[in-house]
């Protein structure tokens, strides 16, 4: 099984979910090298398990994940990491007791430090506002704050494939606004991002290719633009009208 | 008071710190109090003692009671150097296997099943007591109580059903004391265990990743920190350094019990209990600190106030105090003693009256 | 014949007694989720009871007819005065006998529920682990002070107290202590089934499922706790009068190595929770059944017989050490095994019965609104 180049991860007829518990049906997709590809679908639809089938935090009951030409569906999740991946999880998903600094040390625990400092200072630019928050702990930080960290986390790595879940829960507007725009802003910088958003309309405005998602199948895919003015979907699946 | 006095309750002290010690290293990764964890000490110093009279027996090794010299320091060294490292190496690996086995081949399966930490640590209830089952067969198997006959004719009474080798103990003069080998191993290896599980946790890249398991399990993982086996080796060091106080207690039993399936485990394992939650649950030094603080109240303190109090009963009674030390700490201060922040005197807990 | 008999009397008293105390854990445990890793001091109070303030109140009346016998003696010269007591005494004052059991068994109850109630303090701050740690930990304490206490146990750890034969008036003592131990495990079966299906019953098991949900609905969950924790804790204290009083398993002494044993007290007890189910009454009591039976006829009668055997190969073990390894590897097994194969034990926790909605419907017990149509 050889990918086209473009592609880096693709799904084949995945059916996962958790022990026993089935929640995704025979899913297929293609992620495009380079592009932002959103998830988008109502509360339960299967968004997270998605990222999770493809982090290898799910069960997978039959199907196949590739990634860059392999086969990964047995990898452990913990070398899916060392692979290039990065997942950005909805909750917990920074050392809270530690500070931001000290956040960014352990994300990159496995790079050197010369290195770690150079990529630090590039997610500076990107996220200005955790270079003030530097040395306070990340348990205090603003929602806004601590999404950008968590971002941060996954971005340190310079990952090949990057999964965020719901980046935007619970944030104002503004905020949101925000973190869509750095979003998109990495995309332009030509990371490949899985963004699974409860936001459809932000999501949709931010992404590249899209991939609606209910009761654990998809119902629907095409760029992002199109399924934005696709009017029978906005009104059944993402409450937009 | 001279030194000789303190020689029991520190011994006691060092060795409650390095079984306190591993019961927070097993807590703070699994969130499982261990109740097999005392009882690792117990098997690795059957082990050693078996592996040592075999090679006493094997080398018809004699007891050397003279009083040596090297570099103008004194010493009694009752068996080659030797005999001992091998004695030591095979207790603390013995001890680390065992632990490791426990988390291999029944925590992470049961907590796979789902089961929540309380049923976990019923379960390492469970595993004690095959290892207690174990041990009993292990001390009344023919080899072995042929070993013992053989060792008692070389060196003199070796009984598995109560083993001690306290006779084998070694000596070196300090001052103008002689000092026990066990009393000044157990010191020394509390301080050194002090000193390398510190540096290994602060300032190791196993340490940032045993820190950043524990703080956030799926954080770590997702950043691609085998979370499974940090854990593991967090178990492996416990039992390692449990093996190691199981080969002192070889030595010790005139300070503590002789040893046998139950002994000392059964008077132990509360004041282990108490030394690593006393001394904080969620600290690595802050347990070590807790053993001693609890190892110095039970042998040093109440003797202590007995005799001020003229009321020698009272030494029975030692137990009582850590039951209050216990109750006090998680009622009032369930992180520990390591959790107070001492604003103006940065100091460690324990030890501090030794 | 006789020994058959003595099998069957030694079976049915472990029967009775396991269950009263297993049951007791279970109320804390299984229904309240309360870990109590100290449940040997409440079995302790049961037996201090009957060792100590039984024998003391029995020396009192026995000490105006019966020479050599005075309340100082019960402790000073415990075996001596309990053993003149044992013939010349309790054999001829049954009505007496039974105004004690009786007496023991209120006294026990009053005492380990004290306890409980004392215990459960600190268990109102305190969750899960820690909270188990904190009672093993004032178990042994308790353990220590009674142990050295002469006044509370007599004068060697070991020994201990005899107890007073209050069977000593029937025809056969050993028939009539095993009668009553199952008459009692009955009636505690009887009493924790009725609590199990009562409304305090549903709330503890709403406490342990949802503490927060149970306060929402107006009920404290403190209170709830406190009262499993006394009613879990005199039964145990039932249980420990029971076992003083009953020849087989007792053995005609209390002795605080034996009372406060947490292995037997506290950990076998927590071994046949898991085993039956927690919250599960009556898997608590096939549990013990079970277990009664397999280890005190098989284990215990024939390990003996097949360590001689293996004895006689060259395995060369030894007969009493392998007999204790066994206990001690069944135990460890019965733990291991269930929790990897039937977490939920062999009779997993009952939904609890409610009222019968034919008879919800018939209107004898109607809702509000429904009357007023």
């Amino acid at each position: 099984m050889t990918l086209n180049d473009n592609v880096v991860l693709k799904l084949e007829n995945i059916n996962a979910g958790y022990g026993k518990f089935h929640v995704l049906f025979d899913m297929n997709l293609e992620v495009p090298k380079g592009k932002i590809t959103v998830l988008v679908g109502p509360n339960g639809a299967g968004k997270t398990t998605t990222l999770n089938t493809i982090f290898g935090l799910a069960t997978i009951h039959s199907g196949k994940v590739y990634y860059r030409n392999k086969d990964i569906t047995k990898v452990p999740a913990h070398q899916r990491a060392k692979m290039g991946m990065a997942y950005t999880l909805q909750l917990f998903n920074i050392f809270s007791s530690l500070t931001v600094k000290e956040n960014l040390v352990l994300a990159t625990y496995d790079i050197p430090e010369s290195e770690a400092k150079k990529r630090m200072e590039e997610v500076f630019q990107l996220f200005p506002r955790l270079k003030e928050r530097l040395f306070q702990k990340a348990g205090t930080l603003s929602g806004g704050e601590r999404q950008m960290l968590a971002i941060s986390i996954s971005l340190v790595r310079k990952p090949e494939l990057m999964l965020l879940d719901e980046p935007t829960a619970g944030l104002a507007p503004k905020l949101a606004k925000e973190v869509f725009q750095a979003i998109r802003q990495l995309g332009d910088q030509g990371y490949t991002i899985i963004l699974a958003e409860q936001n459809a309309k932000g999501a949709l405005e931010t992404g590249d290719e899209a991939v609606l998602i209910a009761s654990g199948r998809i119902v629907a895919k095409g760029k992002a633009s199109e399924l934005l003015e696709r009017k029978d979907l906005a009104k059944m699946y993402l409450g937009l009208i | 008071m001279g030194f000789a006095a303190f020689m029991a309750p520190l011994y006691y002290a060092s060795i409650l710190s390095l079984l306190s010690v591993g019961i927070t290293l097993s807590y703070m990764t699994t969130k499982v109090f261990n109740f097999a964890h005392v009882r690792y000490a117990t098997v690795a110093a059957y082990f050693a003692a078996a592996t040592m009279l075999t090679l006493i027996v094997h080398h018809h090794i004699t007891l050397n009671a003279a009083t040596r010299t090297i570099g103008g320091i004194q010493y009694i060294m009752p068996l080659p150097g030797w005999i001992y490292v091998v004695g030591f190496v095979v207790a603390s690996i013995v001890g680390g296997l065992v632990s490791i086995f426990l988390y291999y081949a029944i925590l992470k399966p049961l907590e796979r099943k789902g089961l929540p930490p309380l049923a976990l640590m019923i379960s390492t209830l469970g595993f004690d007591f095959l290892l207690v089952a174990f041990l009993f067969i292990f001390m009344s198997e023919k080899p072995i109580i042929n070993l013992a006959a053989k060792a008692s004719s070389i060196i003199g009474t070796v009984n598995f059903a109560s083993l001690g080798l306290d006779f084998t103990d070694a000596y070196i003069r300090i001052g103008n004391t002689m000092v026990r080998g066990s009393v000044l191993g157990a010191l020394v290896l509390a301080v050194v265990t002090t000193i390398v599980l510190t540096f290994l946790t602060r300032k190791t890249k196993l340490g940032i990743m045993m820190r950043s398991s524990i703080e956030n399990p799926n954080l770590a993982l997702v950043l691609g920190v085998n979370v499974d086996r940090v854990f593991a080796i967090a178990w492996f060091l416990a039992g390692l350094i449990a093996g190691m106080a199981g080969f002192l207690l070889l030595f010790g039993t005139s300070f503590l019990k002789f040893i046998s399936p139950t002994s000392p485990y059964n008077s132990i394992v509360v004041s282990v209990f108490a030394g690593s939650i006393v001394g904080g649950i969620f600290n690595v030094e802050g347990s070590i600190g807790g053993g001693f603080l609890i190892g110095l109240i039970e042998k040093w303190f109440v003797p202590w106030l007995a005799a001020v109090l003229s009321m020698p009963s009272l030494i029975k009674y030692n137990k009582v105090f850590s039951m209050f030390a216990v109750a006090l700490t998680l009622l009032f201060i369930p992180e520990g003693l390591a959790s107070i922040r001492f604003s103006k005197f940065r100091k460690k807990k324990g030890g501090g009256e030794a | 014949m006789t020994n058959f008999v003595i099998l069957a009397e030694q079976i049915l008293s472990f029967i009775g007694i396991y269950y009263i105390v297993s049951i007791g854990l279970n109320l804390k445990a299984g229904h309240m989720g309360i870990p109590d890793f100290g449940h040997a001091m409440f079995f302790a109070m049961g037996g201090i009871v009957v060792g100590n303030i039984v024998s003391h109140l029995a020396a009192a009346v026995a000490a105006k007819s019966i020479p050599g016998v005075t309340v100082a003696g019960v402790i000073a010269s415990n075996t001596k005065t309990l053993t003149i007591m044992n013939r010349q005494f309790f054999p001829h004052h049954p009505f007496l006998d039974i105004g004690l059991i009786i007496l023991a068994l209120i006294l026990s109850t009053l005492l380990g529920g004290f306890l409980g109630w004392i215990a459960s303090l600190p268990a109102l701050r305190l969750r899960g682990e820690f909270l188990a740690i904190l009672l093993l930990t004032v178990a042994e304490g308790l353990r220590v002070i009674f142990t050295y206490t002469k006044s509370l146990m007599g004068s060697t750890p070991t020994v201990g107290l005899s107890t007073p034969a209050l069977f000593s008036w029937t025809h056969n003592s050993g028939v009539a202590a095993t009668v009553f131990t199952i008459i009692m495990a009955l009636i505690v079966y009887a009493f924790v089934e009725r609590l199990h299906n009562s409304p305090a019953g549903r709330l503890f098991r709403a406490a342990r499922d949802d503490e927060d949900a149970t306060e929402a609905l107006g009920k404290n969950v403190v209170t709830v706790r406190r009262d499993a924790m006394i009613i879990g804790s005199a039964l145990a204290g039932i249980a420990g009068t029971v076992y003083a009083l009953n020849p087989f398993l007792g053995g005609g002494s209390v002795a605080a190595v034996s009372i406060f044993n947490r292995v037997w007290w506290t950990f076998w007890p927590w071994a046949l929770i898991i085993l039956g189910g927690m919250a599960s009454n009556k898997g608590t009591g096939l549990a013990t059944i079970i277990v009664g039976v397999s280890l005190i006829w098989p284990v215990r009668l024939y390990s003996f017989k097949v360590a001689q055997l293996l004895h006689a190969s060259a395995l060369g073990i030894n007969p009493d050490q392998f007999a204790n390894a066994l206990e001690y590897a069944f135990i460890g097994l019965i733990i291991l095994i269930v929790q990897a194969s039937l977490p939920r034990g062999i009779i997993p926790e009952p939904p609890s019965r409610t009222l019968p909605f034919e008879k919800y419907a018939k209107g004898r017990i109607l809702p509000p609104e429904s009357k007023k149509k």
